[in-house]
């Protein structure tokens, strides 16, 4: 086994949306196990309830707030919260999103409208509200949690690839904007994931998208966690406005 | 607060906003993107940096709110490019900046470009007046 780094999370505060998802919650774990103070977003209290009770970490560490990240107040509402206990915000992982599969031809603009709602301008939302304070206090670093189907979408993926694609571009344009403050925003682009999302796409069609990646095996999330610790890290301190691919060679 | 006070005030967030040294000196005068070549983002910063040690808030289109007053959009700008009369009202409002600094189409998004250190004092005045 190899022993996990320092990631140079101890005594940092670090605020996580969609954390109760299957993705959210592998992330909660490293966070907590590297020694982040954590802000743990998502809609539901009681799933964030059971997520913080099993975090290794002593509970004046975690902190939870239940919010519909659609609702246009929620990002500043987040992030106050989390500046009033905490006094201030080291990292931002925007992980929270959702999907409604449909071929564009059909897609309606409800669903469209849903999930841009959510990925796109609630993500938005609590991006705008941190960089107030990270830009005053000339740090931070925010990790965005795209999707390979950004780049290389499939059939019936027109409303989440192209919400995924937009967070993108503002991630290289908030790295553009706010480099020169000491705020560094990444991404990270995970690709079939053995959970969450995409398990309808295991269990239908498995074969044939295992045969679309060179590795043969969907990720799991564990594999998505030390990029964004990485990312999230002094390590990456060079690093910033890049989409780090996470995808057993997928986009290759 | 005296506007001496409010200025050695705003002149401490320009140097924060700037990284500048304590002993930088600040002029009432001096253009923030001219004379000081603030960026766009410094001038958010500026902006943060003010409305959080004040305790007010200056949200975006306030100069351009300020300037036109009681005119209607319409004769203010066109095509978000200033008329000649709203040309005339910005320039009379940021009083202390040269005439010539301004370019014969101002666009309505670039109006903080052309305001002083001055200008900002009077801003936050003019927003403590109506706290």
């Amino acid at each position: 086994m190899i022993a996990s780094p320092d990631w140079g999370q101890h005594g940092r505060v670090c605020i996580i949306t969609g954390a109760t998802g299957y993705l959210g919650r592998a992330l909660a774990h490293g966070f907590a196990a590297a020694g982040a103070t954590l802000f743990l977003s998502a809609r539901n209290q009681e799933a964030l309830d059971a997520l913080a009770a099993e975090l290794d970490a002593p509970r004046e560490r975690l902190h939870t707030l239940a919010l519909d990240l659609t609702e246009s107040n929620a990002g500043e509402h987040l992030i106050n919260a989390a500046l009033l206990k905490a006094g201030h915000i080291d990292t931002l992982i925007l992980n929270a999103g959702t999907l409604a599969d449909g071929l564009v031809a059909g897609l309606t603009d409800y669903e469209l409208a849903q999930v841009y709602e959510l990925n796109l301008w609630g993500t938005f939302r609590v991006l705008r509200a941190a960089l107030r304070p990270m830009i005053l206090q000339r740090s931070g670093q925010v990790i965005v949690v795209s999707s390979t189907a950004a780049r290389k979408p499939g059939v019936g993926q027109g409303a989440y690839a192209s919400s995924k694609a937009a967070l993108e571009s503002l991630v290289r344009t908030t790295a553009l904007e706010t480099a020169a403050r000491g705020v560094r925003i990444n991404g990270v682009a995970p690709g079939l994931l053995a959970g969450g999302m995409a398990t309808r796409i295991l269990d239908e069609a498995s074969e044939r998208a295992m045969q679309l990646i060179p590795m043969r095996r969907p990720g799991e999330a564990r594999e998505v966690v030390p990029v964004v610790l990485f990312l999230a890290s002094p390590m990456s301190s060079y690093v910033t406005g890049q989409v780090w691919s996470i995808d057993g060679g997928y986009t290759a | 607060m005296s506007n001496q006070d409010t200025f050695a005030e705003v002149s401490t967030l320009v140097r924060q906003t700037l990284a500048l040294p304590d002993d930088e000196p600040i002029r009432p005068e001096q253009l923030l993107f001219y004379d000081l070549s603030f960026t766009s983002l410094d001038m958010l910063d500026l902006l943060f940096r003010v409305e959080q040690h004040f305790n007010i808030s200056i949200p975006e289109g306030t100069i351009y709110k300020l300037a036109r007053g009681d005119m209607q959009d319409s004769e203010f700008a066109e095509d978000s490019v200033l008329t000649a009369a709203g040309r005339e009202r910005l320039i009379a409002l940021l009083q202390d900046s040269p005439p010539q600094i301004f370019p014969a189409r101002i666009h309505t998004t670039t109006l903080p470009r052309y305001c002083t250190v001055g200008a900002i004092v009077r801003l936050v005045e003019h927003k403590l007046a109506a706290v």
